[in-house]
C-alpha cells in the first residue's frame, strides 16, 4: 500500500487506517528502536509510546517534505533515544533536565555547528555515511552494522576509529 | 551507549536535527543490499559473454555477490540458509572448474561436473523461491509473484534448447533474453514488496568482510589461473650443456665450411648430426626467411629461418630447417610447435631436430621431441607430418633450434621443396587451455612458415 493511500485511509477511518499503517510499517518501527533500546522490555514500552505519538501526530505530517518512512523513522529514532537517555539518568540517579532554552548567541553558533556536522557528512565516502549513520543515528552495535553490511566487526570498528577521529579533527572536538 | 564518550553522544544529539537522506534511510535494513547482490549475481551468471574473459569474470563475481547476499540472509528462514549452502558449493565448483579450464584436460571434464552445476542452480532457485515464499507468509502476503519459479522454469528451457537445438540463434536467444529481464523485474518488485519482512531479518555476522573475501577469492583464483596455465603451457624439455665439437667432427665442419654451409648455423648442429654429414659434397644454402611470409597468417615475423641442402649420397639429401626466435618473443616460453613438410615424392628418414638456448653466459641444447600432427591443406588435405611441440626455458636466451630429415628422390633430375612452419601460441589460446590446430586456414594461433627448394641433377 502507498504512502497516499495509508494516508487517505486514516484521514477516511482512523482506527483502520492506524492498523493498517502499524501492520505496514511495525517492522521497521521494530528495527529502529531495536537498534537504540536492547532491552527488550524498554523496547516493547518505546513501541508503545510510537504507536500512542502516531496516533496523535500523523495528522501533521506533511507527504511532499518526506516519505511516510523516512519520518516514521524520525519519530521511532527521536522517541528510543529519548526513552534511551531517561534510562541512563534513572540509572545514575540524575535529575530530569529542564528543557534548555539557548540564548540567542548559542543558537546561531547551534547552527553553525550543525551546518559544518551537514557538510563533513556529505563528504563522507558512500560506505562511511551508512557506517556513521547507522552508528550515531541509529545507534546500531557495531556487531549489526557488520552484519548486516557484509563487513567484520574489526573492518567497521577501524572504519569508525577513523571516522571519528576525522570528525573530531575537523568538527573540533567534544565541544562540537 | 555508556560506554560512548561526549563527543559520541554530542553526534548521536546533534543528528536528531539532521535525519539522514530518504535513500539513506531505504538503505539501513538487512534485505535491500542482500537481495541487490543476489538479483545482480543472478544477471551476471546466468548469460555468457564470450569477450576480454568476460565468461569467466562474470560468473566467478556473479557467484560471490550470491553467496554475499545468501550469506546475509540465511538467518531470515531455513530456505535461505540451503541457498546459502548451495552458493558456497557454487563458488567452490566454479573455483576448480575455472583452474581446470588451465589444463590439457579441460576438454575431458566429465559430463557429471555439468550436470552437478545445473542441478546446483536448479536448487538454488528453488530454495531462492522456497524462501521468498516463506518470507511473505510471514509478513502475511499471499505471494503474487514467483520469480524464483519462473526462473527454475527458464533455465530448465535453456537446458532444453542447449540439448536439442543448440543452434537456434537469435531466434531463441531473444525470448530467453526478455523472459529473464521479466524475471529480473520481478525480483525486483518482489524485494520491494518484502521490505517490511527485511527489516525483520537478523543478518549473519561474518568472519571475513565482502570486499576482502572478493580480493582473496578472485587473486587466489587468478594467481592459481595464472600458475597453472602457465605449467600447462610450458612444455620443458631436457637441456644439456654445450659442449664444443670434438675433434673427429672438426674435418666434417671444415668440409662443410668449405662448400658453404654457413658457420652460425653449423654451431647448432651437434656430433651426431655432424657425423651424419661425413660425406656431404654439395650444400644450398637458402638464408634470411625472416622476410617469408608465406603462410604466415598473423604475420608477426616472431621467427627467423635458413634452411641448408646438403647432398651426402646420389639421389640423397639432408635438409636441415633452422629457425631462430627473437629474443624478446615471450611467447616462446611456451607451447611452440614446429612442422616439416617434404617433398610429397621423397622417401623421408632419419627426422631429427635439436634447440640450443642460453642463459647467463651458458650455452645449452636440448634434442626435440619428434612426433607427428595431423595437417589440413588446402590443396593437398589432411596429412600427418613430423612435427616437434616444445617450449624454450623462462628466461633463456638466443633461442634457436633446426629440424632435419633425409629425403631420397629415385628421378636423376628432381625438385626437392622443403617447409617449415611454426606455431606459437597467442595470449587469447593461454587460456582456456586450447589444443593445437594446424590448419593453416582456421589456425588462432600465430603462423609462419618459409619455403625453399633446390633442384637437383645426378651426374
Amino acid at each position: 500500500m502507498t504512502d497516499a493511500e495509508l494516508l487517505r485511509q486514516f484521514v477516511q477511518n482512523r482506527d483502520q487506517g492506524m492498523e493498517l499503517l502499524l501492520r505496514q510499517f511495525t517492522p521497521l518501527l521494530r528495527y529502529v528502536i531495536s537498534g537504540v533500546l536492547r532491552d527488550t522490555q524498554d523496547a516493547e514500552d518505546c513501541f508503545s509510546e510510537v504507536s500512542l505519538a502516531l496516533w496523535q501526530k500523523l495528522d501533521g505530517f506533511d507527504p511532499e517534505k518526506g516519505s511516510l518512512s523516512a519520518w516514521l523513522t524520525a519519530i521511532a529514532r527521536n522517541a528510543a533515544m529519548n526513552h534511551l537517555k531517561a534510562r541512563l539518568r534513572r540509572e545514575k540517579h540524575q535529575p530530569e533536565e529542564p528543557p534548555g532554552v539557548l540564548t540567542p548567541e548559542q543558537e546561531v553558533l547551534r547552527r553553525e555547528r550543525a551546518e559544518q556536522l551537514r557538510d563533513t557528512v556529505a563528504n563522507l565516502s558512500d560506505l562511511d555515511r551508512k557506517i556513521f549513520y547507522r552508528r550515531y543515528y541509529y545507534l546500531q552495535p557495531i556487531g549489526q552494522i557488520a552484519a548486516e553490511l557484509g563487513l567484520s566487526q574489526r573492518a567497521v570498528e577501524g572504519r569508525l576509529y577513523r571516522l571519528r577521529q576525522r570528525l573530531r579533527q575537523e568538527l573540533g572536538g567534544d565541544d562540537a | 551507549m555508556t560506554q560512548w564518550d561526549n563527543f559520541d553522544c554530542t553526534l548521536a544529539t546533534a543528528l536528531s536535527e539532521l535525519p539522514p537522506s530518504e535513500e539513506t534511510v531505504r538503505d539501513v535494513t538487512p534485505w535491500r543490499t542482500a537481495m541487490d547482490r543476489i538479483i545482480l549475481g543472478l544477471c551476471l551468471t546466468c548469460f555468457t559473454l564470450n569477450v576480454w574473459y568476460l565468461q569467466c569474470l562474470l560468473p566467478a563475481v556473479g557467484s560471490l555477490l550470491i553467496y554475499f547476499g545468501f550469506r546475509t540472509l540465511r538467518h531470515g528462514n531455513r530456505w535461505f540458509l540451503y541457498a546459502w549452502y548451495i552458493s558456497i558449493c557454487k563458488v567452490i565448483v566454479l573455483y576448480i572448474a575455472m583452474i581446470f579450464d588451465a589444463t590439457p584436460f579441460a576438454d575431458d571434464i566429465p559430463i557429471g561436473w555439468a550436470v552437478l552445476f545445473m542441478a546446483m542452480t536448479f536448487a538454488l532457485f528453488s530454495f531462492f523461491h522456497l524462501g521468498l515464499t516463506q518470507a511473505a507468509r510471514e509478513v502475511g502476503q499471499a505471494p503474487q509473484r514467483r520469480p524464483a519459479l519462473w526462473a527454475v522454469a527458464w533455465y530448465a528451457m535453456l537446458v532444453l534448447m542447449a540439448l536439442f537445438v543448440p543452434d537456434i540463434g537469435w531466434l531463441g536467444v531473444i525470448p530467453a533474453l526478455i523472459a529473464f529481464v521479466c524475471i529480473i523485474r520481478s525480483m525486483l518488485h518482489i524485494k520491494e514488496d518484502l521490505e517490511n519482512w527485511g527489516y525483520a531479518v537478523r543478518a549473519a555476522p561474518v568472519k571475513i568482510g565482502c570486499g576482502r573475501f572478493s580480493i582473496l577469492y578472485l587473486s587466489s583464483l587468478l594467481l592459481a589461473v595464472l600458475l597453472t596455465a602457465a605449467a600447462s603451457n610450458h612444455i620443458a624439455v631436457p637441456s644439456y650443456e654445450q659442449v664444443l665439437n670434438s675433434p673427429e667432427t672438426a674435418s666434417i665442419e671444415a668440409n662443410l665450411q668449405d662448400l658453404g654451409f654457413p658457420e652460425d648455423l653449423l654451431e647448432r648442429l651437434p656430433d651426431e648430426e655432424l657425423l651424419r654429414l661425413e660425406d656431404a659434397y654439395f650444400c644450398s644454402v637458402h638464408r634470411n626467411g625472416d622476410k617469408a611470409d608465406a603462410g604466415s597468417k598473423k604475420g608477426i615475423k616472431a621467427i627467423r629461418f635458413d634452411t641448408v641442402y646438403v647432398q651426402t649420397a646420389p639421389h640423397t639429401i639432408r635438409v636441415y630447417e633452422f629457425f631462430n626466435f627473437q629474443e624478446d618473443i615471450l611467447r616462446s616460453n611456451f607451447r611452440t610447435m614446429t612442422m616439416l613438410e617434404p617433398t610429397r615424392s621423397a622417401q623421408v628418414s632419419d627426422i631429427t631436430g635439436g634447440l640450443t638456448w642460453s642463459m647467463d653466459g651458458t650455452a645449452y641444447r636440448s634434442q626435440l621431441p619428434i612426433s607427428r600432427q595431423t595437417h589440413e591443406s588446402m590443396f593437398f588435405g589432411s596429412s600427418t607430418l613430423p612435427s616437434a611441440i616444445f617450449s624454450y626455458p623462462f628466461f633463456s636466451k638466443e633461442r634457436a633450434g633446426y629440424m632435419a630429415y633425409t629425403s631420397y628422390e629415385d628421378d636423376d633430375k628432381n625438385l626437392t621443396c622443403s617447409v617449415l612452419r611454426a606455431y606459437l601460441t597467442t595470449y587469447r589460446n593461454f587460456y582456456p587451455y586450447r589444443k593445437l590446430t594446424t590448419d593453416t586456414f582456421q589456425t588462432d594461433w600465430y603462423a609462419q612458415s618459409y619455403s625453399t627448394f633446390v633442384f637437383l641433377t645426378e651426374s
